[in-house]
């Protein structure tokens, strides 16, 4: 018979922290079904098996990393891996991710997010960020560009609202609305997100259950959830917003997520009840300060990353006996959140309501015959726009005088699969006005995206808003059918582009993707560019320049790069004739896209005034070449005012 | 409880089922005894020597101390073997005067009974001081300390709870010896001075509520029902529940003096039988044992003999409290006595848990009926943050074991406070 020894007391609860793990795994999973069956059904199987792919990929990369920590760190990997739980991070990392993530994104975040979001830190229990928000922090900030275009969807309800400056005065909430269903389709989670944060009900559900199992606390959610939707309403009194923007605010983006899975995380956040409270109304505080004055549409991630921070100083302020220091609690409670509240309202009072930029045509067009529902416009879309992933194809169909009529075809909304042939196409014809280089009308001729959804882009009054413009100018996205929108504007541009020769009619690949935007008027001194003049016929002045090209990371004269490139100039006009590259001095296979015909191409016709586009992947040579060009421009001016 | 802290209690499983309601076994007394000459603080010298005869009911060891008075009685006759020191249920040597059981039961009336409405306060405080009355809920302080005296006490609380899990001697005591704990209640109240009493019963007690109605009605003594939460037992849970008040050291500053109901019970019998302390009410419980029953055993009975009338041990590896399981201590030998404070012995078979990291959960801090933050007195512990310490209020900790048991870590977290304390008092 042996006794042992053991200190009391020698009782304890069934409930264990492996059980709590369990019963958040299940809510976890039963989250990412909804999903997978929401994505399956609205945007077809490819979509929601995006959604466990992007799952499957976060689990393993997670528990890949814990097996290899564990082992290298000579511990038993079994034991390691269920008493890190890092399965739980991956589900919320996949869920808090936009489905069009990159699993190789997805990979790396999770393994950055276990790895450095909790093992260096000693493993479960010890670390200091939230890890599945530090995670998706990552995708956001280092993998923006790596969104797979094959699985986008519509915008989300935070972007929509960022682009009115997060405020819906009442007359307008119930046309913007319109693009989401109702606050209560919001509610059910009939719209797109990231990929778990839809469907309120269900994560409510889930939220109940675990306060009902007492794996969670009520105050961390409740204080969060509630006091995002009292600032959300004062804020919205402020500048004659009702109820229902408050209702929205919460609805949209990851707070009800994040309420009820990413702010109770009992590690990092505080370990007393007056200090939760404080916690959670300073991260909801954070949440619409950083959506409504930061660059970011939604606040969930930032505002727990940060708070994540003060945690320790917010346990250090609650040190003490709760029963003897209650009052002293309760004061530091209201005071700090009113600090927390007075700071928000403050930062609300700031919020403008900007109306879209590009209003609804005049809606006096009584032949909208069979058009379908009055499309509602939101984010503004750049005729210049990079339409690649359209695959547009246009040809010349006709031409009377000075009006050219194009017969176009793009991938449209289904551009959800990679298999050519499978996704849908969507027919146009566009007509332009040659020698203005303005649309003078387009034609939807077969119209290939979901009936009901995407149609609202095609109707007479979507297409008016074509009418007049050109290259240079902006359409509107059609709230709902952004997809169609994009697919029918890609035919547009490249209609246009066809017509004032700077594309070439269907056929030629698109070698070079261009990415933002570059004045000729940009400030070039760190490429020392010079220009000679090379020859000069009646106005058009031809130039040998030479630019520091990418080397110029280094200051020692003789070790940068140069580029070389021979340029006309119009010089009564102002505008670049052409331009050929003699030298290519910068990194073969990089910077060599922005010398190809394509990429040089835009630069024909510019003047100083206008602008380029950066190539993407070759942003140094493209600014290389610019600079080139704005050296001859201003050589050529200079030239033309002396005579 | 209010929005800004936790419930401060659990309700726990209390397994009373095991015991409450089977028949109480009279043990056979043992051969030899070995009474405690310290009870707790209480200390005495032997008052026989070595070959003396002795009685049931004799006196046998005068205290050393007048603030610590607990004389002690022979709880059998026989003779004296002599003093020894053994291992007491403080897992502290301690000595005990061995007494051979000549197994005749002959006895001594050590002091004459007393009628309580009759005598005066100042004769009834010396009965109870002579008769060696102690707080029978464990912690073995002498009952007329409490009263000597009672200054603006408006209410007398019997502490018949038993929160402790397993434990239900005290509830199998009150129910055989109902009569005599309406007269040791109504004694105690007329000590007290208080003008009216409560006695606080769990509520799920149906049958002993009834046995309470029946012999207090029309007396100043309530009946008080109180939720089945650990720790409903405590003076400052029980005094918080029955008068909204919180104090600082001692319970009469609520204007409130308790007793448990097993003291009250031993002081009627004095009263009435005239016999001092000299057999307990003892839960044997617990999955280690192979027949759990409430027992009456002679004080100063080896536990290796309780458990071996009980029917012995169940598997091969067990932690044996003295006590309940919550504040009970483990005692790695069978060798120690049962003494007058004891209520239970608790066996149960040692299966080590399943242990984590903390995860911070905070479920420490909600239930600690102390209002402490174990986690973070934990923490601090562990990096000796002394500045933190201080203000983390450690000394409030009274070792309920609630922040342990609670864990889903599976923490050993009321041994970090007590890690804390004694690191804090080699600090100062």
């Amino acid at each position: 018979m042996k006794f042992t020894f053991k200190p009391s007391p020698n009782y304890r609860t069934s409930q264990s922290t492996s059980g709590i793990m369990r019963d958040l795994t299940l809510c976890l999973l039963a989250v990412l079904l909804y999903a997978i069956i929401y994505y399956s059904v609205t945007y077809g199987i490819a979509h929601g098996l995006r959604a466990a792919g992007l799952a499957a990929v976060s689990v393993i990369s997670a528990l890949g990393t814990d097996a290899v920590y564990f082992k290298v760190m000579k511990k038993n990997v079994r034991t390691g891996i269920l008493s890190s739980f890092s399965w739980v991070t991956a589900l919320i990392l996949v869920l808090i991710s936009r489905i069009d993530t990159a699993y190789y994104a997805m990979a790396i975040a999770t393994i950055i997010a276990v790895f450095f979001g909790k093992l260096v830190f000693g493993g479960f229990g010890q670390n200091i960020f939230n890890p599945a928000a530090l995670g998706a922090a990552i995708i956001m900030s280092n993998f923006a560009g790596s969104y797979s275009a094959d699985f986008t969807t519509g915008a989300t309800p935070t972007v929509a609202a960022k682009a009115i400056g997060w405020m819906i005065p009442s007359g307008e909430f119930s046309s913007f609305i319109t693009g989401y269903g109702s606050l209560g389709k919001m509610f059910l989670g009939q719209y797109s997100s990231t990929i778990g944060s839809t469907c309120a009900l269900l994560i409510l559900l889930c939220g109940a259950f675990l306060i009902w199992c007492r794996d969670i606390d009520w105050q961390l959610p409740v204080f969060y959830i509630g006091t995002v939707f009292v600032e959300a309403l004062l804020i919205g009194f402020m500048h004659g917003a009702g109820i229902e923007y408050a209702l929205f605010s919460v609805l949209a983006g990851g707070v009800i997520f994040g309420g009820v899975f990413m702010v109770t995380d009992p590690v990092t956040t505080p370990v007393t009840i007056p200090g939760r409270v404080l916690w959670a109304i300073g991260a909801a505080s954070l949440t619409l300060i950083i959506r409504d004055k930061s660059n970011l549409s939604d606040g969930v991630l930032f505002a727990i990353l940060l708070m994540n921070m003060l945690t320790p100083a917010i346990d250090k302020l609650f040190d003490g006996n709760q029963i003897k220091d209650a009052v002293k609690f309760r004061r530091t409670v209201l005071a700090g959140g009113a600090a927390f509240a007075a700071v928000t309202l403050l930062v609300g009072t700031a919020v403008t309501y900007k109306a879209p930029a590009a209003q609804a045509p005049a809606a006096g067009s009584g032949t909208a015959s069979a058009a379908p529902a009055a499309p509602t416009f939101g984010e503004p879309l750049a005729m210049s726009y990079n339409f690649n992933a359209n695959k547009t194809e246009c040809s010349l169909e006709s031409q009377e005088g000075t009006t050219e009529t194009y017969a176009c075809t793009a991938k449209g909304f289904g551009l959800v699969t990679n298999a050519e042939g499978s996704y849908s196409r969507n027919e146009a014809k566009v007509r332009i006005d040659k020698a203005a280089h303005r649309v003078i009308s387009v034609e939807v001729t077969n119209f290939g995206d979901t009936t009901g959804v995407g149609d609202a882009a095609t109707g007479e009054e979507a297409l008016k808003q074509f009418e007049g413009k050109g290259l240079e100018d902006e359409v509107s996205l059609v709230t709902g059918a952004t997809f169609t929108t994009r697919s029918i504007a890609s035919m547009v541009q490249k209609a246009l582009k066809i017509s004032d020769g700077s594309a070439e009619a269907s056929g030629s690949a698109a070698a070079a993707e261009f990415g933002d935007t570059l004045p000729m008027s940009y400030n070039f001194n760190a490429n020392r560019s010079e220009c000679t003049l090379d020859g000069r016929e009646g106005d058009t002045f031809r130039y040998a320049c030479t630019a520091k090209g990418f080397g110029l990371v280094t200051n020692a004269e003789g070790t940068y790069s140069n580029n070389e490139a021979m340029i006309t100039v119009d010089g009564s006009t102002g505008k670049v004739v052409s331009i050929s590259i003699i030298h290519f001095g910068d990194t073969a296979g990089v910077g060599d896209k922005a010398v190809s015909e394509e990429a040089l191409k835009q630069f024909e016709g510019k003047t100083i005034n206008d602008e380029v586009n950066l190539v993407s992947g070759a942003s140094f040579t493209t600014r290389s070449i610019a600079s080139m060009v704005q050296a001859a421009l201003k050589e050529a001016a200079a030239e033309e005012g002396s005579e | 409880m209010s929005i800004l802290t936790g419930p401060m209690r659990f309700h726990l499983d209390g397994h009373k089922e095991l015991t409450a309601h089977k028949e109480v076994l009279f043990m056979q007394e043992p051969d030899d005894l070995f009474i405690p000459l310290v009870n707790g603080r209480a200390s005495c010298k032997p008052l026989v020597k070595e070959g003396d005869e002795v009685r049931v009911g004799q006196k046998i060891g005068e205290p050393t101390d007048p603030f610590w008075y607990v004389p002690i009685f022979s709880p059998v006759s026989g003779t004296v073997v002599g003093v020894e020191k053994r291992m007491t249920a403080m897992l502290k040597p301690g000595e005990h005067l061995h007494i051979r059981n000549d197994h005749k039961g002959t006895s001594v009336q050590p002091f004459q009974k007393l009628d309580y409405e009759k005598a005066s306060r100042e004769e009834l405080l010396e009965f109870v001081k002579q008769a060696g009355m102690a707080g029978l809920g464990g912690a073995g302080f002498p009952t007329f300390n409490k009263y000597t005296k009672p200054e603006g006490i408006d209410l007398f609380i019997v502490n018949a709870v038993e929160c402790e899990p397993y434990l239900t001697a005290d509830y199998a005591n009150s129910m055989a010896n109902a009569k005599l704990m309406r007269t040791g209640v109504l004694a105690l109240l007329k000590l007290s001075c208080a003008p009216k009493g409560k006695i606080a019963v769990k509520e799920d007690k149906k049958d002993l509520i009834a046995v309470l109605h029946e012999q207090f009605d029309g007396t100043p003594v309530e009946v008080a029902e109180v939720p089945d939460i650990y720790p409903a037992g405590w003076e400052r849970t029980l005094i918080h529940m029955l008068t909204g008040k919180r104090y600082d050291r001692l319970p009469a500053e609520a204007g409130c003096i308790l007793n448990n109901v097993s003291t009250a019970i031993a002081l009627g019998n004095a009263l009435e039988n005239g016999m001092p302390i000299t057999r307990k009410y003892l839960t044997v419980s617990g999955d280690g044992v192979v027949n759990p029953q409430n027992v009456v055993v002679p004080v100063g009975t080896p536990a290796s003999e309780v458990v071996r009338q009980c029917g012995g041990y169940k598997g091969d590896d067990c932690l044996l409290i003295a006590g309940g399981p919550m504040m009970g201590r483990t005692i790695p030998n069978d060798q120690f006595v049962i003494g007058i404070a004891n209520n239970g012995l608790t066996i149960l078979q040692h299966r080590e848990p399943f242990s984590v990291k903390c995860l911070r959960c905070g479920k420490c801090t909600e239930t600690c009926p102390s209002g402490l933050v174990p986690v973070r007195i934990n923490m601090c512990e562990q990096i000796k943050d002394i500045d933190s310490l201080k203000k983390l209020s450690i000394m409030d900790c009274i070792e309920c074991g609630l922040c342990t048991y609670i864990c889903p870590s599976k923490l050993d977290v009321t041994e970090g406070i007590r890690r804390a304390k004694r690191y804090m008092a080699l600090v100062k």
